[in-house]
């Protein structure tokens, strides 16, 4: 082989090598970094923004939001552009965020700013849009805003329980916790949309360039029963009441008996939803939902009614074992003011509250009906309302009962029932009948169409000529179980009730619960009301929670504009 | 007649070319006028919350309840109830 030969040869080789270089960095840019690549140009060249979704209203009845959004901010602070003293910047913040407190405001500040290993801090949240231009007005190079949506309550903390509130569930999306926050998130939350379009480089849309987006879909807004001036009227009046009789607590709940719908529903102890984060979380729960109690003499209209529907017992029958206190094994049955009523009517009983004379009652009814009726009356289930943290009592077992058992019960001991069971128990003699699904949504309310809550019967408890006779029966009860201030010129169904607080296995007898339910007007009623306070100084019912119930009652019949009817 | 063709095509190249330079000028100041327009529209309607917050504020009853007092309104004394007369013809029936 000649020398050119050799030379021409190595030539080839090298320049096959260094094209076969060339060609593998070619595939491996333009195909096996091709994803890669794509996605960082992609990022330069395309932006994408999520559009958050509007979260739906809560409006009451007269379309009034109880619960709504407010704008808001995020204060940040991109610590590597900060430039001026953190000391001072912190002191001026604070000064602004709380002025109530700016030491402590600083102080924290301080921390969050002298952070190490981070660039973005945050260093308020949901600040409102003032506060926001007092910062902005400040000038400091290294603050930025976020605008972020808020929950905002325009009534304050009024029926703060029922209503619930929206915080962050592990992915750090709004979500709502009880009531109807929690009971009805996903109709209120939407759904969030996206924008991605192709920018230039000073960042502006580029109209012939690629995009793709879908619109947000905002969250529904709910349309309630509640009516904001009865809600508002009860707040105020139960909360004197309870002041007044100084009560640990207090609850108000008002049905409409024919429809189910609940038109107001307060109690207190109450919270601040926007304070939730820093609130006792045994204040979440809504008692009227999710708390029981014995019901006490507020549950004998329901035993009373069984055994007339039942016909075990007229309404002009009389008590043969009404003279003294009644003997069941080692127990004793007695009358609450110690006094006997000997061959009293069966309306007398209810009038006088006596506890052995509803002891005859229930042994006329018989142990199995007594079950029967209470479960009918929807004591042993839940009553489905709309709203997140419903806790349904629940009857024991009927193999565990004793004769005891079926004694106290139809006085309204040693069962359990929720506030919501008990009103919709009481609705059932009040609208001729029927056990009927509360409900606090009265609407869902779509950019399209509006979806509204029917009224649904569960089924018939008692005849309607039962239902008469035992209104007229809490209408005797009402007129003549206490000097009360009745509103004049109507007749009104009512019971009040004591039940002592089991403590450990006994009854307390200075611990009670009182209540007062009733409906009015009773001949054509347009709503029932219970009203319950939790140990208040007096123990009875009829010194505490009556009042406060016919004072409310008076001023709800003028509301309704309901008149007198003799 | 060729060179005549060729120059027409040449022109013809020429206009089309010149004439997408403007529009693309034109498109990619129209997305600024766009951006700007997005961002009056967005302005405009936080403007309207911000009034509609506003409204809700000043009309809550926990608002009202306060001015009232404030003002000296107080609440109403005896209601009485209006019943109109019976015609003459239902009195002997009554």
């Amino acid at each position: 082989m000649s020398m050119t030969s050799w030379r021409y040869k190595t030539l080839q080789v090298i320049f096959l090598l260094c094209n076969l270089l060339v060609i593998f960095r070619l595939f491996y840019w333009q195909i096996l970094s091709s994803p890669r690549l794509q996605a960082l140009a992609e990022s330069q060249h395309f932006t994408q923004e999520e559009i958050p979704a509007r979260r739906g209203q809560i409006l009451t009845s007269d379309s009034f939001p109880l619960v709504t959004n407010k704008q808001a901010f995020l204060v940040y602070g991109l610590l590597s552009q900060i430039k001026s003293e953190k000391n001072e910047i912190a002191a001026k913040i604070a000064e602004i965020i709380n002025p109530e407190d700016p030491k402590a405001a600083k102080e924290e500040l301080k921390d969050v700013l002298d952070k190490k290993d981070i660039n973005w801090v945050p260093l308020a949240r949901s600040v409102d849009r003032e506060t926001k231009e007092k910062i902005e007005g400040l000038k400091i190079s290294g603050i930025g805003f976020e605008e972020i949506a808020k929950r905002y309550y325009p009534e304050a903390s009024m029926s703060a329980q029922m209503l619930g509130f929206v915080g962050r569930d592990a992915n750090g999306r709004e979500k709502g916790y009880f009531g109807i926050e929690g009971y009805y998130n996903r109709t209120l939350e939407g759904k969030p949309g996206f924008i991605k379009e192709e920018r230039d480089a000073t960042g502006q849309p580029i109209l012939i360039g690629q995009s793709d987006s879908e619109s947000e879909i905002a969250g529904r807004d709910l349309k309630l029963f509640i009516d904001r001036g009865m809600q508002f009227m009860v707040e105020d009046k139960l909360k004197k009441g309870i002041e007044r009789f100084q009560a640990k607590a207090g609850l108000a709940v008002i049905m409409d008996p024919k429809t189910g719908a609940i038109l107001t529903m307060s109690s207190f102890p109450n919270y601040d939803p926007l304070k939730y984060a820093v609130t006792d979380k045994s204040l979440f729960s809504n008692p009227v939902i999710g708390q029981t109690f014995e019901p006490g003499s507020i549950f004998k209209p329901l035993i009373m009614a069984a055994a007339i529907n039942e016909k075990a017992i007229r309404p002009d029958d009389k008590c043969t074992r009404c003279d003294g206190p009644r003997q069941i094994g080692e127990y004793t049955i007695n009358t609450w003011d110690g006094k006997f009523h000997p061959d009293s009517a069966m309306t007398d009983i209810l009038v006088y509250s006596d506890n052995v004379g509803m002891v005859f009652v229930s042994e006329k009814l018989g142990g199995q009906k007594e079950i029967e009726y209470i479960k009918k009356f929807g004591i042993d289930e839940p009553t489905n309302i709309d709203l997140e943290g419903e806790m349904a009592a629940t009857l024991r077992k009927e193999d565990e009962w004793v004769t005891i058992d079926f004694a106290t019960a139809s006085f309204g001991q040693g069962v359990a029932v929720t506030p919501i069971q008990m009103v919709r128990a009481i609705s059932a003699i009040a609208n001729g009948g029927e056990l009927m699904e509360p409900h606090v949504v009265a609407q869902i309310k779509d950019q399209d169409k509006i979806l509204e809550t029917k009224p649904k019967v569960i089924r018939r408890v008692i005849s309607p000529t039962t239902a008469k006779v035992v209104t007229e029966m809490m209408v005797a009860v009402a007129e003549r179980g206490g000097k009360w201030d009745r509103p004049k010129g109507y007749r009104i169904a009512g019971k009040t009730g004591t039940a002592q607080i089991p403590i450990a296995g006994h009854y307390d007898k200075t611990k009670t619960v009182v209540s007062f339910v009733g409906f009015a007007p009773a001949d054509n009623p347009r709503f029932v009301m219970l009203i319950t306070l939790t140990e208040p100084a007096l123990t009875w019912g009829s010194m505490t929670v009556a009042p406060v119930w016919f004072d409310i009652s008076k001023s709800l019949l003028n509301y309704l504009k309901i008149p007198p009817s003799f | 007649m060729n060179r005549k063709i060729i120059t027409l095509i040449f022109f013809i190249v020429f206009v089309l070319a010149f004439a997408k330079i403007i529009l693309s000028a034109g498109l990619a100041t129209t997305g600024a006028n766009l951006a700007q327009l997005e961002r009056e529209r967005v302005k405009i309607a936080q403007e309207n919350l911000n009034l509609e917050e506003s409204i809700v504020e000043l009309s809550s009853l926990a608002r009202i309840s306060i001015e009232a007092n404030r003002l000296g309104f107080s609440k109403a004394g005896k209601i009485a109830a209006l019943t109109p007369d019976l015609p003459i013809a239902l009195h002997g029936l009554q």
